[in-house]
């Protein structure tokens, strides 16, 4: 059996700017959710683990769009440490996310060392990304683990914090997980072209009314200034050229939109522009099969991949964007549409990225101070409004680069080979007896042994209690001592209390050996747990207890 | 017979009958099996039950036996249901 394990519930968050109180759209986030119904539609795994998922949990995915059929896939894991799967099953755990410490703290806890970890970077631009890469290389990582990359420029910004890194630690310590250049996945939707009219009807515009996308984020501190963009359109309006243009997106973190309309009105092609801020998923649908051509000026290093590009190739658009590194994947120059270059401040070689809030302020300078080529863009956003041909001609490669690289059921199969390559490499690792990175964890002993008064030794006397007679009586009070996950039953305590009451004095270490040399299928650690409930609930009781007891 | 302190029995959220134990629910319940149950808590003997099962589901003697006695046997295993001392 072939088992994933995703250790986060994800919801759809396009569906949340409706709500009153809209939580900001991020691409990582859509691009969890996609990727989770992604799995769920043409994954070939046996089942798809989620801790604790519950049937209210289904039906909300349900709500949020996920087809009942995939909702069904998900297998809830019961809390513990038990799960539902056998040694001889192939398990991967998987995070929609970076964090391959805890997944990997979760393989250890269980022993799962066979079982590879995958997670995925989305925006590397924080500290937080450069010192959770450092924590990983004390994680436990194997070789055999994945670190997917969305782009080939942010492969490259992780090699060269690992190189940072190794630096600074010997030579031994070092970064085990693979890196793996594997793009988002997109849907490719099935465009109506009526929706070219309803579009142009809701902006009361007339049936070949040119119209330029732009959708993402609206923030100029964290994905693109769109004054440049508007001043192309004002530039292209003064030229004759006419040109609608839409710029479309989640507006909850900044608020830019009075920004841009009254930069707009400055510039005198206010009529020319629609700001439309946070748009519903079927508004998105309706802007993108609308649209003619699809323009983005990134500047942000913010900006890893570009998941609203990609899905403007799957739309069919040709793009316009800026020469930015994961956008350099998506979009080659002349043919899906064109990159224009892009210029980085000479100073730039003193800016940080330090583990400090100021050092979001040297990034946003950064940004700032970013050109995307004036000319250039509008030189190419002019060329795609006056030839009509050649928007067709771009739009068509750009779907079918899209649907043969790009789409859900080309990329789930790609995870599914890499996770098949990193299960056999797991096999090798360990017939060769190759062990993984050092593990860094803290002893609770050493770190919180000083909280308590004392700590009960192997040598300490057990005796039962009245009340321990009397629940020994009443076996199925037992029950309210029992761990959540259901490992241990009644019995196991009833017989530990029973053990205590017919060898008065018992040494804890004696019970321990006692009942793990009984053949009973329970571990010492289980012993001492079950003993230290007793003693927790006064059914067990020490020495002194005993002896005041008596007196 | 006695039930446990420890048992409860409710009505699910999608309305079937369940046996919580601490708590916690442990045993999904039939008609038949939560009516054993109600039973037991209302202490009638093992006999009374059979005869109610009987005249409320129209079933046989020896079915109702049966049902009856495996159900109480897997309550006592579990340390549901105990002989009254």
């Amino acid at each position: 059996m072939k088992a994933l394990y995703i250790p986060v519930f994800l919801r759809n968050p396009e569906l949340r700017p409706n709500q009153s109180h809209p939580s900001t759209v991020l691409g990582a986030k859509v691009f969890g959710w996609t990727a989770l119904c992604a799995l769920l539609t043409y994954g070939t795994y046996d089942k798809y683990l989620v801790p604790g998922f519950t049937d209210r949990q289904r039906n909300e995915l349900i709500a949020d769009g996920l087809a009942p059929d995939s909702a069904d896939r998900l297998a809830p894991i019961p809390a513990g440490n038990k799960w539902p799967t056998d040694d001889s099953d192939q398990l991967v755990l998987a995070t929609m996310g970076p964090e391959l410490r805890t997944l990997a703290a979760i393989r250890h806890r269980l022993q799962f060392d066979g079982a590879p970890l995958c997670g995925f970077i989305h925006s590397i631009n924080s500290s937080r990304m450069a010192f959770n890469i450092l924590q990983q290389y004390f994680a436990g990582l194997r070789e055999y683990d994945l670190l997917l990359c969305s782009s080939r420029a942010g492969m490259r910004t992780i090699e060269t914090y690992l190189e940072s890194i190794d630096q600074l630690l010997p030579p031994n310590v070092r970064y085990r997980a693979r890196r793996v250049l594997v793009p988002l996945g997109v849907s490719i939707p099935t465009v109506d072209h009526k929706d070219r009219l309803v579009l142009r009807q809701r902006l009361a515009l007339g049936p070949d009314h040119t119209i330029a996308l732009y959708f993402g984020r609206l923030s100029q501190m964290s994905k693109a200034d769109l004054g440049p963009l508007l001043l192309a359109l004002s530039v292209l309006s003064r030229r004759g050229t006419v040109l609608h243009l839409v710029i479309a997106g989640d507006d909850t973190q900044m608020n830019e939109a009075p920004r841009l309309t009254a930069l707009a009105a400055e510039l005198r092609c206010l009529t020319n522009l629609t700001v439309w801020v946070n748009p519903s998923a079927s508004d998105k649908h309706l802007l993108y099969s609308g649209a003619d051509i699809f323009v983005s000026p990134s500047d942000n290093i913010q900006e890893t991949f570009g998941l609203s590009v990609a899905e403007a190739l799957a739309y069919g658009l040709p793009a316009v964007v800026s020469d930015w590194d994961g956008y350099r994947d998506l979009v080659t120059d002349g043919e899906t549409g064109f990159l224009v270059r892009s210029l980085f401040p000479p100073d730039m070689g003193r800016l940080r990225l330090s583990d400090c809030t100021s050092s979001i302020g040297e990034e946003d300078l950064l940004a700032q101070s970013t050109t995307i080529d004036f000319p250039a863009l509008c030189e190419k956003l002019e060329k795609l409004v006056r030839d009509p041909a050649l928007r067709k001609t771009m739009g068509r490669a750009g779907r079918g680069f899209a649907s043969d690289r790009l789409s859900w059921r080309v990329i789930v199969s790609r995870y599914e080979e890499l996770w098949q390559e990193s299960t056999q490499m797991a096999k090798i690792d360990y017939r060769r007896g190759i062990v993984g990175s050092p593990i860094f964890s803290f002893s609770l002993e050493n770190s919180f042994g000083h909280f308590a008064s004392e700590k009960r030794r192997s040598e300490s006397e057990c005796f039962i209690t009245e009340e321990g007679r009397e629940w020994l009586k009443r076996p199925d009070r037992f029950y309210f001592l029992c761990p959540v996950n259901g490992r241990l039953s009644p019995q196991h305590f009833a017989d530990l209390l029973g053990t205590i009451a017919e060898r008065s004095g018992i040494t804890v270490g004696m019970v321990v050996d006692l009942v793990c040399s009984n053949g009973v299928r329970t571990s010492v650690d289980e012993v001492h747990w079950t003993l230290a409930r007793l003693f927790k609930y006064g059914l067990v009781m020490s020495p002194e207890r005993h002896r005041q007891a008596r007196a | 017979m006695r039930v446990s302190g420890a048992a409860r029995f409710v009505s699910g959220p999608t309305g079937k009958a369940q046996l919580e134990v601490a708590g916690r629910p442990m045993f999904e319940l039939n008609v038949v099996a939560a009516f054993i149950w109600q039973q037991l808590a209302g202490k009638s003997s093992a006999d009374m039950i059979v005869a109610q099962v009987v005249a409320s589901f129209g079933a046989s003697q020896e079915q109702a036996r049966r049902d009856v006695t495996n159900f109480i046997e897997i309550l006592k295993k579990h340390w549901l249901v105990f002989d009254e001392e």
